[in-house]
């Protein structure tokens, strides 16, 4: 039996979502294949629960907490002139990361698969002469012009995650499947090279582009900083574009990213996201009466721009009298926000005809919805709008992810930030009833032909099999064991 | 701290000669303080008294007085030091308001820590009760004194605190040979004791006038003794290495002069004219090292936080410059004095009458209390780099060789007395001053190391 592991970064199990949803899905239906994951968090999430109930094939669960702190040990490495070598690699491995040359980072783990002879502490590597030494060499390198106190910290706050983590014991497996890049595509990468197994890549989000767009909301680091973080995060995309024996995507927007992002495009697969064609198809639509009804299935948080749908939504409820609103999702991720929809809702004067349900089971509310709408500022390949096509509703979706490859000539793509025409799009489909069957139908075969998730949980399976083959490292390891057992 | 430096440093920027001399003769009282003051207040007592009271009643009353002195020094320095770091940090974060009830704390502990080593010592020594209580509140009494000494170069009222001492003492000069005549060694114990408590008034009077008050208990400070052992070590053992000779050459060679206090007039006699020669350089650090190497080290300090690299290190470089800098001028100074010294001290010493045996050892004894003092800079300088650690195993340096080199010089008088505390003192400062240069070339990395999360 082939066994993976997994490792998933800030989600599965512990956190719900998309990501979480797709692994949990994978894992589930794929009793033929043995697990292993290795979850990154923030040490903040030490001893929270599980927010799964995790499958049978889930052999093993192995946590990595991103943490800044030191363990109070201390450096070990008695020989200076050791030390002064380490540092040495690590300075050429940032230069080398430039060059974009990941001859370094080999070296970085063959250094770690000799570290049983030569320990050493991450405290060897920030708490020594020679390791400030380093640094002050890097921070002239870069020729900043903020403080070097400043160059420290966020040297210290990228770096210490990731230095803590070339100490990390990984487990064994027959390869290793990252669900993302960033630190899971490095201990994937890390642990094909300490293993000399294969290490499959699944992006979902662009992980460096999320994190930008994370860091250019933040008010507490200042530009430079910024900059620095954000090369960071393209520096460790690039380690798992580079390590990776295959790289899958979910569609071709994002291929193109990844590609100009330096991955090798003969090791790219597509993959979308599929659906339970069995379950949609299965939900009897109940009939509208003298309504239409417009749902936005959708977490109320900025990232979604509901207050663009709210906006659409009134410009449409003048057209159309008959039309209702619901935004369907849970609320309570960020009340502040949801208040401000809520006093939005009031100021246009949508009175009830817009209302928001909270978390409800998506099984009851499918059926009542006629037209899907979704105002995301931020999507990959969002699961709704197939569920939703799957059921069998015309669709109206802003132009982000993959919504215009998935949309042609099916659904109506808008702009984003854009209420105004996501209106005139809504319009246009309540006061054609016609087209809203026709454009249903087409859903209806689109999600068939190429979004099923039996096809994509038999590619993942071919996938599996492929590869842990190559290798078996886990047998091999787990038998020996066995061995030693008996005797 | 270099507080009042400042202050008395803006009167050497005047042009006028007497204010640099007055610059320099506050400095001087302020460094020294009842130390030298004492020691010329004895003297002169000694020659006073010589026409009113008797030898052996002078001789009781001075080494009452000297006692007090090396025990009080000896016992107040672990809080002392302790509160000097505690005030140092609290100009820097200019939290002036939390340090009264510092010094308060500070006093209470040394209070019952005088009490419970001057009570029975004195319970157990000869003399009238009166004499006893006396003697047990002069102890206390001077004990305050050192605890605020610190503190006081943290004031602006140089002019109130050092007319206080020069009160005081010439209080203690008058009253001290008036009351022995009238009521014996009581009165002349008395009649000293009287102008110190003067001091102590008036110093404690100054502090609460011109720092709030916050009560008598600050938490915060009490948490240093935890924070800085080695401070506090530092503060035992170097005044324990100071005494440790005089107290070998007393309780060894000594001769009993009443109850359980034995004296050595060949080596104390010496000992207290050498350590008049440490003045000048003293003052010079107060007004001219000390002040000139804050600033410097505030800046490179300063500038850790919020300057590019190439600013810290040429800061750094200026600290590393002022530091050597100050060295150099600093014992030069000494050396200087301790020669003068040495080239008059026949003449010093026949002017005070000592034996040709007392002469040579005041001979030594000018470049061993140079020696000392040069050590104490390395000490304090160490101590701003927060090298505490190192300054605790130089102190024990210090303390280990004074006491091995007396004991044995003890049993095998090879060489004159004096020779074992020259030694200790040069050695251990020679020590300290390479481990100071050596350890401020890479004080840039240190910061770094330690920058905790």
């Amino acid at each position: 039996m082939p066994h993976v592991c997994m490792v998933i970064e800030g989600a599965y199990p512990f956190i719900t979502g998309g990501v979480s949803a797709w692994c949990h899905q994978l894992i589930s239906e794929m009793p033929d294949v043995d697990f292993t994951l290795l979850v990154i968090l923030p040490a903040s999430y030490r001893g929270k629960d599980y927010k799964y109930q995790l499958p049978k094939n889930v052999v093993d669960v192995n946590e990595v907490w991103l943490d800044l702190n030191y363990f109070g040990e201390k450096p070990i490495l008695s020989n200076k002139k050791q030390r002064q070598v380490l540092l040495d690699e690590i300075r050429e491995f940032h230069l080398s990361m430039k060059l974009k040359n990941y001859g370094f980072f080999k070296m970085i783990s063959q250094i770690l698969s000799e570290n049983e002879a030569h320990p050493f502490t991450l405290e060897d590597l920030t708490k020594t002469k020679e390791a400030i030494k380093t640094l002050f060499d890097m921070y002239k390198d870069t020729g900043s012009s903020s403080s070097f106190m400043k160059y420290f910290w966020t040297w210290k706050s990228t770096h210490l995650p990731l230095l803590r983590i070339l100490n990390y014991p990984l487990p064994v497996a027959d390869m290793y499947h990252a669900v993302s890049t960033g630190y899971a595509g490095y201990l994937a990468a890390l642990a094909k090279l300490k293993y000399n197994i294969p290490f499959i890549l699944t992006e979902h989000g662009i992980y460096a582009m999320e994190r930008e767009d994370e860091l250019t909301g933040s008010e507490l680091i200042d530009d430079d900083q910024k900059q620095v973080w954000i090369n960071f995060f393209h520096s460790l995309c690039r380690i798992s574009y580079s390590f990776a024996d295959k790289i899958i995507t979910l569609y071709r927007g994002n291929m193109f990213i990844e590609v100009s992002n330096n991955a090798n495009v003969d090791k790219m697969e597509i993959i979308p996201n599929g659906v339970d064609i069995e379950f949609y198809s299965s939900l009897k639509k109940i009939p509208p009466g003298d309504t239409i009804r417009i749902g936005s299935v959708v977490r109320v948080v900025p990232i979604k721009d509901v207050k663009a749908f709210i906006r659409a939504a009134a410009i449409v409820a003048r057209e159309v009298p008959e039309a209702e609103f619901m935004v369907i999702g849970p609320t309570d991720e960020d009340e502040e926000y949801f208040e401000e929809c809520q006093s939005l809702v009031a100021e246009l004067n949508l009175g009830d005809r817009l209302i928001f349900t909270g978390r409800v089971n998506m099984a009851d509310f499918y059926p009542q919805i006629d037209i899907l709408v979704l105002t995301s500022a931020r999507e990959a390949q969002p699961l709704v709008l197939l569920e939703g096509m799957c059921v069998g509703m015309p669709t109206v979706a802003t132009d982000v992810g993959s919504c215009r490859e998935m949309l042609d000539g099916i659904g109506f793509v808008t702009s984003p930030g854009k209420p105004e025409e996501t209106a005139e799009a809504i319009i246009s489909l309540c006061k054609n009833p016609r087209l809203r069957e026709e454009l249903a139908t087409k859903g209806i075969e689109l999600v068939h032909r190429n979004y099923n998730v039996r096809d994509v949980i038999e590619s993942y399976r071919q996938i599996y099999h492929k590869y842990s083959t190559q290798t078996k490292l886990y047998q091999m390891v787990s038998n020996g064991r066995n061995r030693i057992s008996i005797t | 701290m270099a507080g009042i430096g400042f202050q008395l440093h803006k009167l050497i920027e005047d042009e006028s000669f007497l204010k640099k001399a007055k610059a320099y003769i506050f400095a001087s009282i302020i460094t020294s303080g009842p130390w030298i003051l004492s020691i010329i207040c004895l003297g002169l007592i000694g020659v006073l008294s010589g026409r009113f009271i008797s030898g052996v009643r002078f001789s009781i009353v001075s080494i009452t007085i000297v006692y007090t002195f090396a025990f009080s020094l000896i016992f107040t320095a672990p809080v002392q030091f302790i509160l000097t770091r505690y005030l140092a940090d609290k100009e820097y974060l200019k939290q002036r308001d939390k340090m009264l009830s510092a010094l308060l704390s500070a006093i209470l502990m040394n209070l019952i820590l005088s009490l419970a080593i001057a009570v029975p010592w004195y319970s157990l020594s000869a003399g009238s009760i009166p004499y006893k209580l006396f003697s047990i509140l002069l102890f206390v009494i001077i004990c305050a004194v050192w605890t605020m000494m610190d503190f006081l170069s943290c004031s602006k009222n140089y002019v109130g605190i050092v007319t206080a001492f020069f009160i005081g003492s010439v209080a203690s000069l008058v009253l001290s040979p008036i009351l022995g005549t009238w009521y014996g060694l009581e009165g002349s114990l008395a009649g000293y004791t009287a102008g110190q408590l003067f001091i102590v008034i008036m110093l404690l009077y100054f502090i609460v006038r011109e720092f709030p008050f916050h009560g008598f208990y600050n938490r915060e400070f009490m948490g240093y003794f935890k924070l800085f052992p080695f401070i506090l070590l530092t503060g035992l053992f170097y005044n324990l290495g100071l005494w440790i000779d005089k107290l070998i050459g007393w309780f060894m060679f000594g001769e009993k002069i009443f109850g359980n206090f034995k004296g050595f007039n060949t080596y104390d006699v010496p000992v207290f004219i050498a350590y008049l020669i440490i003045i000048p350089s003293l003052a010079f650090f107060l007004i001219q090292s000390e002040t000139r190497f804050y600033l410097a080290h505030r800046r490179f300090f300063d500038s850790i936080s919020h300057e590019q690299l190439d600013n810290i290190l040429r800061y750094k470089n200026d600290l590393v410059r002022v530091l050597n800098d100050s060295l150099l001028k600093l014992f030069s100074i000494q050396f200087v004095s301790s020669l003068i010294g040495f080239l008059f001290s026949d003449f010093i010493g026949s002017w005070f009458g000592l034996s040709a045996q007392s002469i040579g050892i005041l001979k030594i004894l000018f470049f061993a209390a140079g020696g000392q003092v040069l050590f104490l800079y390395v000490i304090i300088f160490l101590m701003y780099f927060d090298l505490s650690q190192i300054s605790f195993y130089l102190v024990m340096l210090f303390f280990g060789l004074n006491c091995l080199l007396n004991l044995l010089f003890v049993y095998y008088p090879v060489v004159q007395l004096g020779v074992g505390y020259l030694v200790s003192v040069v050695f251990s400062g020679v020590i300290g001053l390479g481990l100071l240069l050596y350890s401020v070339t890479d004080v840039e990395y240190r910061i770094f190391i330690r920058q905790e999360n």
